[in-house]
């Protein structure tokens, strides 16, 4: 009964593509999302007759051999950290990444999360935190009689008063990069969490290479091209269609061999 | 002696057989870097009647047996994603990955970094260089660039090569996770053509697969039919010896 059990992981596989294709289809919008794309691997092989093995006592060799292949598996669905285009906004705290860098953002478990969606916002004491309230880990506060912000490409965050010409720095924002940004675990909300796989954050002034640069008023958009994925999607389809077919002539065979008696 | 049924039946297994590998072809469709493959069928032919009666013409029996797989190692289309660790190679070649100390091949070039820097496959085992050694991406190195024979820079510093290797077809055997062993051992490949931002997509064409797998069926059904004849044909002399005594 191989044939339906390797036809079913081939159409658990597409699934699984139509879950990831669907994702980011309704991501298409949301700030800085990068689009996830998932990879699959072929199962492991049962070897009924290794390739190289011995056929006669004069040693001749079996050239091919015969392994039975038992389907497919995702072996990834891995997210490619990729710059998407800045889309100008004019908000004075919407914030974009030029580079590979995320912002850190303290969760309200003390724990950090990171993000690469610079919108954010003035919460009632002046913090500058995300739209969920999260605070910048940087912990920056805006004096409420600040008449302008600005921010500079390397993180500098000036404010400017009605009684002066000259800014003040108030603080600067940093940004992390790591190792192996694939392995950073999605949460939800645009945020990242750390884990064994990305490596730990690597805290790093804007500016400095292979961090990226900070512009302001600019938001990255969402790295998802449309006509790409909904092709992808076509392809999934047609790919489940198959697998269902295999599936059916399967059950046709067997059918077939309960026929008899 | 039941010969009829029994060719029959190794022509019936034996077509279970192909269906399991054209359902393999077809769920792999779309896995990176996967070669198709193919079943090949072999006579086996067995003598009938006693050896050394002259007088008597000896019969042969021939059966159908699965006599090996074959892999189709055309080159799959190449699919464009971006990643600036996604490697593809163009006509023969392959990549080295270390799995728990074993060397194996691959073609499926979807490669990332760990938290060390250590460039590995998506199921985290090491890539290897020409000289079967790691490769380390440093985490400063911002864009790398893989030119076409394989080297890895970034910011104009070599990082490293990746291993390109070719090995005699035949002697490869599939390990899963799109890997082979080769049992025949390689040859380092200096001619190769590395695509970066590329991802070989499996060479499984659908259409051909649901050709075959339709003939597949055709003949399992007339190898049914036969059965049932056979079966019939022992049913009636059954009941016409049972008349007649």
């Amino acid at each position: 009964m191989n044939a339906l059990k390797i036809a079913a992981t081939g159409m658990a596989a597409q699934q699984t593509r139509v879950d990831v294709i669907s994702n980011n289809i309704a991501n298409m919008s949301t700030t800085a999302y990068q689009p996830r794309v998932a990879e699959f691997a072929d199962l492991i092989y049962q070897q009924h007759l290794t390739p190289g093995s011995v056929s006669s006592q004069t040693g001749t060799i079996v050239p091919a051999g015969i392994q039975m292949g038992m389907g497919v598996r995702p072996s990834t669905v891995s997210v490619e950290i990729v710059q998407g285009a800045l889309n100008p906004t004019g908000g004075d705290l919407d914030l974009a990444i030029e580079g590979r860098g995320f912002f850190e953002i303290s969760l309200p478990s003390g724990e950090s999360a990171y993000t690469r969606d610079g919108k954010f916002y003035r919460d009632a004491e002046g913090l500058i935190v995300n739209s969920d309230g999260y605070a910048l880990a940087d912990n920056i506060t805006i004096p409420s009689d600040a008449r302008q912000i600005s921010i500079s490409l390397d993180g500098e965050v000036t404010a400017f008063f009605d009684n002066a010409t000259e800014g003040q720095s108030i603080g600067r924002i940093s940004m992390s990069v790591f190792a192996n940004a694939k392995g950073l675990e999605a949460m939800g909300g645009n945020l990242f969490r750390e884990t064994a796989g990305s490596g730990a954050p690597i805290i790093a002034e804007p500016g400095t290479e292979g961090v990226g640069t900070m512009r302001q008023k600019y938001l990255e958009d969402s790295g998802v091209d449309v006509v790409e994925e909904i092709s992808e999607l076509i392809e999934a389809q047609r790919g489940y269609e198959l697998n269902s077919k295999v599936i059916t002539a399967a059950d046709e065979m067997y059918s077939a061999t309960t026929r008899i008696r | 002696m039941d010969n009829a049924s029994y060719v029959n039946l190794s022509r019936q297994s034996g077509l279970m057989k192909e269906l399991n590998t054209i359902a393999n072809n077809i769920a792999n469709a779309n896995t990176v870097g996967y070669k198709k493959e193919g079943a090949i069928f072999s006579e086996y032919v067995a003598a009938v009647g006693s050896p050394g009666a002259a007088d008597t013409a000896r019969h042969s029996l021939s059966m159908g047996r699965l006599a090996a797989h074959s892999s189709n190692f055309s080159d799959g289309e190449m699919r464009s994603t971006g990643g600036s660790l996604d490697v593809a190679i163009q006509g023969e070649g392959f990549f080295l990955v270390d799995v728990d100390g074993q060397t194996q091949l691959t073609r499926a070039g979807h490669f990332m970094t760990n938290a060390d820097g250590l460039l590995i496959n998506p199921d985290g085992h090491a890539v290897l260089d020409a000289g079967e050694g790691e490769i380390q991406i440093p985490l400063e190195a911002d864009s790398i660039i893989i030119s076409q024979d394989g080297s890895l820079s970034a910011g104009g510093i070599e990082l490293g090569r990746l291993g390109l290797v070719t090995a005699n077809e035949t002697e490869l055997s599939r390990a899963g996770g799109n890997n082979w062993i080769s049992n025949g051992g390689f040859e380092p490949l200096e001619t190769g053509t590395i695509l970066q931002g590329y991802l070989e997509d499996s060479n499984v064409e659908p259409v051909s697969e649901i050709a075959r797998m339709i003939e597949v069926q055709r003949h399992y059904d007339a190898g049914q039919k036969l059965l049932e004849m056979e079966d019939e044909r022992i049913k009636q002399t059954i009941s016409t010896i049972r008349q007649v005594s």
